[in-house]
Order: C-alpha cells, then sequence, then structure tokens
C-alpha cells in the first residue's frame, strides 16, 4: 500500500534558509512516496535532471530501482547534508603528489559520527549496503572493508566466486597445487590479461 | 529491513573506481587483484593502480608485514611491472623490490629512510641495480634518516 511522508522535518540541521517554496514527489517502485524540497533535489542528479525535464505537477516521479525501505533513509540523508558545501573534485592520482606524505595511507575514515550512525542500518549481508551506496557514504566504508584484506577475504566478505577460466588454472585447489612455482626473478613475460594464479592466496 | 540482492559485483564499473580510488594502489592490488577473472581483477589492473607504488606505506601500516610483502614479490609485482613508473621504497627491501621484475617504464625511485652507511653500496660498480640507475631513472629521491641530518 502507498504511504505518504512528509520528510521535510527529519533534518538535523537548520535548514530553515534553503529551504525553497517549491517541493516535488518522488515514489519509490513499491509506492512510497515523498515529497522533498529543492535542497535535497539538488544533492541528486538522477532526481534533478528528472525533476527538470518532466513536469509532472503533483503526480510523483518515479523512481523503479528504489525500493521504499531505502528510498527513505535516502531522504532521511539528503535531508540531513542539503547544506553542506559541495565537496571538492575527487584528485585521480594523488600518488603523484610530491607534498602527500610518505607513510600516510589514503583516508576514508573521516565519516561524520551521524553518518556512521547512519550506514550501520546496512550490511553487506543484506546487501542493504549496496542498495544505499549510491546516494550515501556507502563509497568510503566499502573502501574501509578492503583496505588492507588480501584477495581471499575480499572474496569471501563480498561472496565474489571464483569461476575459474579456460581449464581451472585459477581454480583455489589448483593454486594450491602451485603453490612455489611462480617465478620470483626478473620475468618480462609475466603480463596478460587473464589473472594468474596467486601462490599467496 | 528487507533482504537485498544487491551485490559488489552489481556496482557500474564507475562506482568500483569511485570506492577503490579512497584506497592506495597498494590495498588495490592486494585485494583484488587475481580475485575473480572478471571485472574487478580487470579494474585492479588498470594503470593508473600501478602507476605509483608506495611499498613503504605497506611496512608502516601493518603488522603481517612479510606474508604481504611475499605476495608482492612473487605474484602482483611480476603482473603489473609494465605500468609501474614511480616506486617508493626503504633500502631493506629495494633490491628484492627491484630486481624481481622489469619494470621496463620505471623512471622515478624515491628511497625513504636512506642510510649513507649502509645504503651506497646500491650505487657502486658492482651493483645489482647499477643497470636499472644508470639507464632508467631520472628523478631519484633520497630521504635521509633523522638520525643522519644531526
Amino acid at each position: 500500500m502507498a504511504t505518504t511522508t512528509d520528510s521535510s522535518n527529519t533534518s538535523a540541521t537548520t535548514t530553515t534558509e534553503n529551504a525553497t517554496s517549491k517541493t516535488i514527489k518522488i515514489q519509490s517502485n513499491d509506492g512510497e512516496t515523498h515529497e522533498i524540497d529543492q535542497g535535497v533535489v539538488e544533492q541528486s542528479s538522477t532526481i534533478k535532471t528528472l525533476s527538470d525535464l518532466m513536469d509532472l505537477g503533483d503526480v510523483p516521479i518515479p523512481l523503479p530501482n528504489v525500493k521504499g525501505s531505502i528510498l527513505t533513509p535516502i531522504v532521511e540523508f539528503c535531508n540531513y547534508h542539503k547544506n553542506d558545501p559541495k565537496p571538492e573534485p575527487l584528485d585521480d592520482d594523488d600518488d603523484d603528489d610530491p607534498n602527500k606524505d610518505i607513510y600516510e595511507p589514503k583516508r576514508s575514515d573521516d565519516i561524520c559520527e551521524w553518518d556512521q550512525n547512519f550506514i550501520k542500518r546496512f550490511t553487506v549481508q543484506e546487501g542493504t549496503l549496496f542498495d544505499i551506496i549510491m546516494a550515501t557514504v556507502g563509497c568510503k566504508t566499502i573502501a574501509n572493508m578492503v583496505r588492507g584484506k588480501a584477495s581471499s577475504e575480499v572474496r569471501e566478505m563480498f561472496n565474489i566466486s571464483y569461476d575459474p577460466p579456460g581449464e581451472g588454472l585459477n581454480a583455489p585447489n589448483a593454486i594450491e597445487s602451485q603453490a612455489g612455482t611462480v617465478p620470483t626473478t626478473q620475468d618480462t613475460s609475466a603480463t596478460g590479461p587473464s589473472p594468474q594464479p596467486d601462490p599467496m592466496n | 529491513m528487507n533482504q537485498s540482492s544487491v551485490h559488489l559485483l552489481d556496482l557500474p564499473d564507475e562506482m568500483l573506481l569511485n570506492i577503490l580510488k579512497k584506497l592506495d594502489n597498494v590495498d588495490v592490488l592486494y585485494a583484488l587483484l587475481g580475485i575473480d577473472s572478471g571485472r574487478l581483477n580487470s579494474l585492479a589492473r588498470e594503470e593508473t593502480f600501478s602507476r605509483t607504488l608506495n611499498l613503504v606505506s605497506i611496512v608502516h601500516n601493518t603488522t603481517m608485514v612479510d606474508s604481504i610483502l611475499d605476495r608482492f614479490f612473487n605474484y602482483i609485482l611480476p603482473q603489473v611491472h609494465g605500468n609501474v613508473k614511480c616506486l617508493i621504497v626503504e633500502p631493506t627491501f629495494m633490491e628484492r623490490i627491484l630486481l624481481v621484475a622489469h619494470y621496463q617504464n620505471l623512471t622515478e625511485l624515491k628511497i625513504i629512510n636512506f642510510q649513507r652507511d649502509n645504503s651506497l653500496r646500491y650505487f657502486a660498480d658492482d651493483s645489482s641495480l647499477r643497470h636499472i640507475f644508470k639507464t632508467q631513472i631520472t628523478k631519484l629521491d633520497l630521504f635521509v634518516k633523522d638520525r643522519e641530518r644531526e
């Protein structure tokens, strides 16, 4: 059954100065409708593009890839952050930055407390972390989960199948049997498009 | 909250790259190279993730140094060597790192914790690294240990 929620009061910040008179409605794939203001619209390129292109009046913009249980926290997140300063563009290769501290790993632990509590509601096991990732701090959370992990751990954490190509060269048992046979000296022929067996993993 | 059928591999490449760019290159390679025969492995092989490798950060940010370095020596570096243009190393592992593969595009080397007494031998005429220094390296940065500066 469709429900209508006015999420404009869920913001934890004092955002009245940015509130505009224009609001639009969005609807999840299971019929849940939210009325959002322009501050929220600006944070979603998808919704912004749709609202610019479509003048649906009071008809909600359909979001066929989002279900209500995910749309509700997304709206809550956008309401909380709608007055945040715009993020700086990502530096594509700051490993080349000569001023970067050699010992300092890239950081993705600078997630504010509100965001940390927000993201705790979503898990890999339920798959909801990936549902929310498009709109939130999920990227940093996933990066934190991967940092320092071996590929075998990442494979297990995210249920990634090994799917050995060809003659099963990459099957785990094949890898174990080849441990110690990978060349450790100069080898210019070691590159190639398909993965080589990993004796350490 | 209801179960979802969305998995990591359902994310578009654009989003996966966004995640990976929040990691150091060595973390991307350690976590994803050889993880599967598909997209994640291919993404990890992108040149951007092996152009500059800071192998010092491994030593200083983990307690499992030996097993991680072994994996880099035996598996990762022999596969991505062609992409590497800049290496950041410590004298302790420098010789092994530089000899484990042929980095044909390597031109920049940063040696951290360089100690004159122990490390000058790498620049001697009979050094196994002399050919690399002579024919490839166009930019060499030496970061001297604080004790030697005093």
